[in-house]
């Protein structure tokens, strides 16, 4: 088989898919979540802009589940809800896919495939037996539930996805167009800023040791994780300095972008990053279904020690935010049903998120020193220098777009207090949409972590590597550093 | 020759007809290139800079708080 043949293969094509338009991804995802988050501002001026959309409380009556955001709409039937929602969604995603050149029909058909795939996952995990805790079970008249929150919703649509991807391939490829789990992650992080900006508001001194201790966190990450795994790779394995660099940052860093941007550094042949990203995206998926679970069990204690952990170990920014997303909604429902704390949501997930925020920073640095160490030392070429620019070529963009919701509705909170209140309820409705990405994010991971084509394809020497790096090395390291910086601080109590 | 200069065995493989990733990924064994003197200084700097921070970072933490 030839490395041309090797490329085209539908696993790796699939991650080429969302490898190549990487650069336009991250603005889109900025322009969306930033186009979201403004029209959700409109509360503030007294325009219920986003009020329509649709959203599923926990349900034991099927009939009465779903519902629009806000009270003005209570009179829309839920179906009108729901398939505005689902209207405003693609023809955004529409211009967001026309931007990347995508087919435009097979991205549309996709697309209403995936959101409604996905809702009815949601729509199920919101079944009181799954998704109630225990203080809620009198009110459902129900005896037993499994407390898993309706995020459990979630682990549904990766299961559906899991089970397109590797059981249904025919459907999954004619959905691929539309499965982008990158795209719809970074929007959601971008959306995410802005809740992030509510906590530091409510919460200054606690976001600001969040932050803090998130950059120290994953300063450390790089440093201790990287050299190990690279050392392994090349002495114990025997892999080449071309396939150990891309390898080590992707098992170490954050996966698909580190290994690309690694692997870019230097100047690797394209298919060796992609084969590395195809391992990262199938073990992460690995990571995303034991790793919250793991903390639930050990780590509902110290939850912020369990949602950097899930910041440091789990790989690729859509299965590290998704895991953040089911440890915030398993360790909340365990600390109320075991010791009665009912901690406040969304800060597991902020901590989570922002430890992977500042790895995503991180990479083009790296990536700058590890091509200059290349290019300077280990394989040196006349006329050839590395180029500051390159920091800022391979640094994140979407980032910018976190960064600036999160500052905006700081700077709005410190100016004007009194519309605190406000800003809230609009990064309610933002929240909406976020966890929509969220669930797209999860059933577009599923459906690209094809188990078995990736064996298919020998990759098990690639597979021994990161099999004894992360669960031998890592997943520890990044739970000892987690447990050094996290230990002792906790989300605020929900008040009431 | 220097570390630097070193033939890499996949710029080898390159100029003969392409065996396939599966087939170069079971070779590198046997075509081992040995750890550079750069390399090691890379791995146990970058580790030795990251523990030094490590304990750096710790007491400011505790400091701060």
């Amino acid at each position: 088989m030839s490395n041309d043949a090797t490329l085209t293969t539908p696993a790796v094509e699939s991650l080429q898919q969302i490898i190549q338009p990487r650069i336009s991804e991250d603005w889109l995802a900025v322009c969306i979540g930033t186009f979201i988050f403004a029209v959700s501002l409109g509360l503030l001026f007294g325009a219920d802009l986003l009020g329509w959309s649709i959203t599923t409380s926990v349900w034991i009556d099927s009939s009465k589940a779903l519902a629009p955001a806000s009270k003005p709409y209570a009179a829309l039937p839920w179906i009108v809800s729901l398939i505005a929602t689902y209207a405003f969604l693609l023809v955004v995603l529409l211009i967001a896919a026309k931007a990347l050149g995508a087919n435009l029909a097979r991205f549309a058909a996709g697309f209403t495939a995936i959101f409604f795939l996905s809702y009815a996952c949601w729509f199920l995990g919101s079944w009181a037996y799954i998704a109630a805790t225990p203080d809620k079970r009198t009110a459902f008249k129900i005896p037993w539930s499994l407390s898993l929150t309706n995020e459990s919703g979630y682990i549904i649509a990766l299961i559906a996805g899991l089970i397109i991807g590797n059981f249904l391939p025919s459907i999954a490829r004619s959905i691929k167009e539309a499965i982008r789990p990158e795209l719809y992650i970074k929007t959601a992080i971008v959306i995410l800023g802005g809740f992030l900006g509510i906590a530091a508001l409510e919460q200054r001194h606690l976001a600001t040791t969040v932050i803090f201790r998130g950059v120290c966190a994953i300063i450390e990450a790089y440093l201790i994780y990287w050299p190990i795994v690279y050392f392994i790779s090349r002495r114990y394995f025997g892999f080449s300095r071309e396939w150990a660099a891309p390898l080590a940052s992707g098992i170490s860093i954050c996966g698909v972008s580190a290994a690309i941007a690694t692997g870019g550094a230097i100047r690797a042949r394209p298919i060796v990053p992609i084969m590395v990203s195809s391992l990262v995206v199938v073990f992460a998926v690995i990571e995303l279904m034991v790793l919250p679970f793991a903390a639930q069990h050990f780590l509902s204690g110290q939850p912020l020690v369990a949602a950097a952990w899930m910041g440091l170990a789990v790989k690729t920014d859509g299965a590290a935010v998704a895991a953040g997303v089911i440890t915030d909604s398993l360790i909340r429902a365990q600390a109320l049903t075991g010791a009665g704390i009912a901690y406040q949501p969304g800060w597991i997930l902020s901590v989570t998120t922002t430890v992977k925020v500042f790895i995503d920073i991180f990479i083009g640095v790296w990536a700058f020193i590890l091509a200059w160490v290349w290019s300077a030392k280990i394989e040196p070429k006349p006329g050839e220098k590395v180029r500051l620019r390159e920091i800022w070529e391979r640094f994140p963009k979407f980032i910018l777009g976190y960064v600036a919701t999160f500052l905006i509705v700081l700077a709005i909170g410190i100016a004007s207090p009194a519309i605190i209140p406000k800003v809230k309820a609009a990064m309610g409705q933002a929240n909406v949409f976020r966890a929509i990405f969220f669930l797209l994010t999860f059933f577009a991971i599923g459906v690209l972590s094809n188990f078995r084509r990736l064996w298919q394809e020998g990759f098990a020497k690639l597979a021994a590597v990161y099999v004894l790096c992360l669960f031998g090395y890592i997943i520890w390291v990044g739970l000892l550093i987690s447990w050094l910086f996290f230990h002792g601080v906790f989300p605020p109590i929900v008040k009431g | 020759m220097t570390d630097g200069q070193k033939q890499r065995p996949n710029e080898r493989i390159a100029t003969m007809p392409q065996p396939g990733i599966t087939d170069e990924l079971k070779r590198m064994l046997t075509d081992y290139e040995p750890l550079s003197s750069t390399e090691r200084k890379l791995i146990w700097y970058t580790f030795a800079t990251g523990v030094l921070l490590l304990a750096l970072f710790i007491l400011l933490t505790r400091t701060v708080s």
